[in-house]
């Protein structure tokens, strides 16, 4: 098994390893950070090695021709990645790619709803799509140009996005919005996603598990506490919203929290065994509150959940060399770097100011 | 050019505050004093002493610098370097002056950047439709031909939002637009009471008509997004020399801030002290007379006096042409104060480790003129990115490139083939077998492999040798006469090399028997025994609180280890020269695998001669990097080893020339 996990490991952790030491070591959030204006930033992206994003602007000078051209560098790696590895974790990596897949799959039916609900002019925005395979063979020219939400739903045949597709109807989606159907997307992407951990054996079997049951749990958290506290949502949709695993959704003060009368509800009991700091903070919050300042509650939930997530990852990698933690901490790294570059640049674009924007990153 | 590191001396000057603006000038302009922080003076004095200068703002001026670089960058000009640096240009600095500018600036790109962005937006929209007209996919497009009532212009406004392309021809209208957005389009078309058509001839103008303008829209909208693109560049390029002038003023103040911080105040004076090298002390001291018309105390300090000699900056002064081989020592490491220069040795041993591992006049020709080629493309174009090939790699590239052609002639080879008779023996002879033949005087690949051993030995011994000089001039007695790399371990060196060398000359069946040897290894490996001892009776400071009973009880101890190390280490270090031969033995013996690849019956004679071609392609690639590499890996880890400990600090004044953060 050792000498296994070496011959699958050995050459590609290495070069992990390395390629996250230079995301860790790299000056680019502060030299973007400084940068003057969006062009003075684009000019940052260049001598970082991001010569074909900052050539999109070059050719462009849309943003969002940036952001895909960096998102289709964060798929050729992933692609890259998964090469490198066999059998059960390379199924785990293509899972996990699958994801800017459904996330590219949701913006799809988005820009369809936009156009078909709200009569909303769609035209130069399927550009920003990708439109190449990434996991699945699906026909992104047919789902783009779907009129019906029939149309979308036979474009997607022959992947499970149809059989999910299949459960909704036109007048559900115009009626309540996408919500219901992204969720369950995500909640079928995570099922696929805890189905790849347990395929997988011994350390790399507990490292991934336990990383995916964190991500869960934290998501959870942060919807019970987005949904059920802020906008207090009936029980039934709160309990629908729910990733169906880990702690958080079986435990039974999480049970409690839902069932309770939504003007009730008190996150710091979901939070106060797990995460006290977090949980005493809550204690003083107003659900009524006005809703900035709801907004910056939730962004600082979410800071503290993702503080949590890098911790785990930075364990990972003090930890066994072997294993397939090391690519799951890779990605972790390597998407963040993405949505911080993203992040950044979107604030330059905006004018929003250096310190706003790092606040918000942080 | 010294043999040895160059001489410094250490200035302090103090000078009234009110010149040591012009004092900052002068030096930055000379560029050779090694600042050093002042902080050795008594307490009470160090007290009444100030670090100040409240109106520098050095992250602003680098912030500001670094914002040119990027817009110089999106411009695709030129980044500007220590060159373009004058002292006489420099003027007073408004920083929220330029700050402001650059805004400025940036805002008046960024409008053109969302110009160029609404362009490029509808070309995407326009090529998708295009693209559908070109592959036949016209289920995906909405194309209709009719008329409205009222003015073409309303049609035209209510249609732009969904990236709809209109024609007029003759009284009728024809529209394209993507089949996904018919159900908006067509409450607009209702709203104008449109009448669709059903005369197949307007149908098909129209379509040929529209066809047409999406070519034409995608003409222009490429063209336009073009232009604004080259717009961009061409502003960029205009301001570009307000932009360098800008840079180099916030540079000059940069360095200028770099060198106020090492200065410290009182109320009316400015201290400040630092290195530099003996040759440049005149110039200093009159320049800053000068600046300060007199009014200045200055006060050198030399080598001798410095509290501790191992702070004190080495500058290695070596001729231009031997440029590339410094950077290999500094590479490594920087030699101690006062010890021997390594460069010129470095120089003469790395290039005839490559002559004797890569010698060929036609491969070291194609060598040199590779190196010629990109020399000169940097000297064309000094700003060009340097990365594993550089400025000094290119240069060495002609070095290695003339030794590799002077090998070709001592052992006949020229492309793998023996063209002309060999200066010294036919390599190529040697390894085939051939050389009773030929009658060479080297006979077969064992002469070749004594041959690397005796040069290796040569090298090791010139190595401690210079170890030797080192050690007297800095009369470290004790390690001169006991160390490993003193006379006792070149004592049991030396004796070990007797012994095989009589060994192999016996036909390797006896050691030689002389009574001596016994002696030598045991005064040599006395040597050993005493050397801290010996060190800690002479050496007050290498004492570290331990008493000579204890020095005694801990050499004792190492003793054994150390002579198991100068046994097995200048055995290897020995044995480590057979890879000059092993790589020399490859090189031919991969010609000879390519020529006779070349000559197997029935391969006609343009094969044979892509197979040559190729694998001296191969070979000059491969081995060239190759034989680098090793040579390299001999002088870094067989002949430093016996010198150079890389203890040094380098020299590194501020100038002009001084490297930025970026």
């Amino acid at each position: 098994m050792k000498k296994r996990a070496v011959s699958q490991y050995g050459f590609i952790n290495a070069k992990l390893k390395a390629k996250i030491g230079i995301i860790k070591d790299d000056q680019l959030e502060s030299d973007l950070l400084k940068a003057g204006s969006l062009v003075e930033a684009i000019g940052i992206l260049r001598e970082h090695g991001y010569v074909q994003a900052a050539e999109a602007f070059d050719k462009t000078g849309d943003l969002q021709m940036v952001e895909l051209s960096l998102l289709k560098d964060l798929i050729a790696d992933y692609q890259s990645v998964k090469n490198l590895t066999e059998g059960y974790p390379q199924e785990l990596v293509k899972i996990i790619l699958m994801k800017i897949e459904v996330e590219n799959i949701k913006n799809t039916i988005r820009l369809w709803y936009s156009s078909a609900v709200h009569h909303r002019p769609i035209t130069y925005r399927t550009s920003y799509l990708i439109k190449e395979s990434i996991v699945n063979k699906i026909d992104y020219i047919s789902l783009i140009n779907a009129i019906t939400y029939e149309n979308i739903i036979d474009a997607l045949s022959g992947t499970w996005y149809q059989n999910i597709l299949k459960k909704f109807t036109f007048e559900q989606i115009s009626q309540y919005g996408l919500f219901e159907l992204e969720s369950a997307l995500d909640k079928y992407w995570y099922g696929l996603q805890i189905k790849a951990c347990s395929s997988l054996k011994g350390d790399d079997k507990k490292v991934a598990y336990s990383m995916a049951i964190t991500e869960i749990n934290l998501k959870n958290i942060l919807m019970l506490v987005r949904y059920g506290w802020f906008h207090q949502m009936d029980a039934q949709r709160l309990q629908n919203s729910l990733f169906p695993y880990g702690r958080v959704y079986s435990d039974k003060i999480t049970h409690d929290y839902i069932v309770s009368n939504p003007k009730n509800r008190q996150p710091e009991l979901l939070l106060r065994d797990k995460y006290p700091e977090l949980a005493s903070a809550l204690k003083d919050i107003n659900p009524s509150d006005n809703k900035s300042s709801m907004i910056n509650h939730t962004r600082s939930i979410e800071k503290f959940l993702g503080e949590q997530k890098k911790k785990n990852f930075r364990k990972i990698l003090s930890g066994k060399p072997f294993t397939i933690g090391t690519p799951l901490a890779y990605f972790y790294y390597r998407e963040a770097q993405y949505y911080m570059i993203c992040g950044i640049l979107g604030g330059k674009y905006y004018g929003v100011d250096s310190s706003e924007i790092k606040g918000i990153l942080s | 050019m010294s043999l040895f590191t160059e001489d410094m001396r250490m200035i302090t000057a103090v000078v009234i505050e009110e010149k040591s603006d012009a004092v900052i000038k002068a030096l930055l302009e000379i560029g050779a004093l090694d600042f050093v922080q002042i902080n050795n003076l008594p307490p009470e004095q160090m007290a009444r002493l100030s670090k100040k200068r409240p109106n520098s703002n050095r992250a602003g001026i680098e912030d500001a610098r670094h914002r040119i670089d990027n817009l110089l960058r999106q411009g695709k000009r030129p980044m500007p370097s220590s060159t373009l640096l004058n002292v006489k240009n420099m003027v007073g600095l408004n920083i929220s002056e330029y700050t402001s500018f650059l805004n400025r600036f940036s805002a008046s790109l960024t409008t053109l950047k969302d110009e160029q962005k609404s362009y490029s937006q509808r070309l995407e929209a326009l090529k998708e439709m295009k693209s559908y007209v070109q592959e036949g996919k016209r289920d995906y497009l909405d194309v209709r031909t009719g008329k409205i009532e009222g003015k073409i212009q309303v049609l035209e406004k209510r249609l732009s939002e969904f990236g709809a392309l209109i024609v007029q021809k003759d009284s009728f209208i024809t529209t394209m637009s993507l089949r996904r957005d018919a159900a908006n389009i067509s409450q607009v078309l209702e709203m104008l009471r449109w009448t669709e058509t059903e005369d197949g001839n307007a149908q098909r103008e129209g379509a040929i008509a529209v066809a047409d303008k999406l070519d034409e829209e995608i003409r222009l909208c490429n063209e336009k997004k073009e232009e604004i693109e080259n717009q961009v560049a061409e502003k960029i390029q205009e301001k570009e020399p307000k932009l360098l002038e800008m840079w180099c003023n916030l540079r000059l103040h940069e360095l200028s801030d770099q060198i106020r911080s090492y200065f410290k105040y009182t109320n009316n004076t400015t201290l400040f002290s630092g290195w530099v090298p003996r040759h440049d002390a005149n110039k200093i001291e009159t320049a800053i007379y000068a600046a300060t018309d007199g009014q200045c105390i200055i006060d050198w300090t030399e080598v001798n006096e410095a509290e501790d000699s191992s702070t004190i900056p080495v500058a290695m002064k070596s001729p231009k042409i031997l440029k590339p081989f410094q950077g290999l020592v500094s590479n490594y490491g920087t030699p101690e104060y006062g010890t021997i220069n390594p460069t010129p040795f470095v120089a003469v041993a790395y290039l005839t480790m490559f002559l004797l591992m890569f010698a060929d006049l036609g491969q070291g020709f194609v060598v040199f003129l590779l190196g010629l080629l990109l020399t000169r493309s940097y000297k064309k174009n000094p700003m060009k990115k340097e990365g594993l090939l550089n400025k000094s790699v290119s240069l060495l590239m002609i070095y290695l490139g003339v030794f590799s052609m002077i090998g070709g002639i001592l052992f006949g080879s020229t492309f793998g083939f023996p063209v002309f008779p060999a200066l010294w023996f036919n390599y190529h002879a040697v390894v085939e077998g051939q050389a009773s033949v030929i009658g060479t005087p080297v006979q077969s690949v064992y002469d070749i492999l004594g041959i690397c051993i005796k040069y290796g030995i040569v090298v090791i011994f010139v190595g401690l040798l210079i170890n030797w000089i080192n050690l007297i001039r800095k009369k470290r007695w004790a390690a001169l006469l006991f160390s490993s790399t003193g006379v006792s371990g070149t004592l049991i060196y030396s004796t070990g090399l007797y012994l095989a060398f009589g060994y192999v000359s016996s036909g390797y069946k006896t050691f030689p028997s002389d009574s001596w040897i016994v002696y030598a290894f045991i005064i040599g490996a006395l040597g050993i025994l005493v050397h801290e001892p010996f060190d800690w009776l002479i050496n007050k400071k290498s004492r570290h609180n331990k008493t000579f009973g204890q020095v005694c009880i801990s050499s004792l101890g190492i003793w054994v280890i150390e002579l198991l190390e100068i046994f097995i280490s200048y055995m290897s270090n020995t044995l480590s020269f057979l890879r000059v031969a092993g790589l020399g033995i490859a090189h031919v013996s991969l010609m000879g695998a390519f020529e006779q690849l070349a000559a197997i019956p029935g391969m006609t004679t343009a094969a044979g001669i892509l197979i040559l071609l190729a694998g001296n392609v191969l070979v000059i690639a491969l081995e060239g990097l190759s034989a680098g590499i090793q040579a390299l890996r001999l002088n870094y880890y067989e002949f430093f080893s016996k010198f150079f400990n890389g203890k040094g600090i380098a020299y590194s004044p501020v100038s002009l020339r001084s490297q930025s953060h970026k």
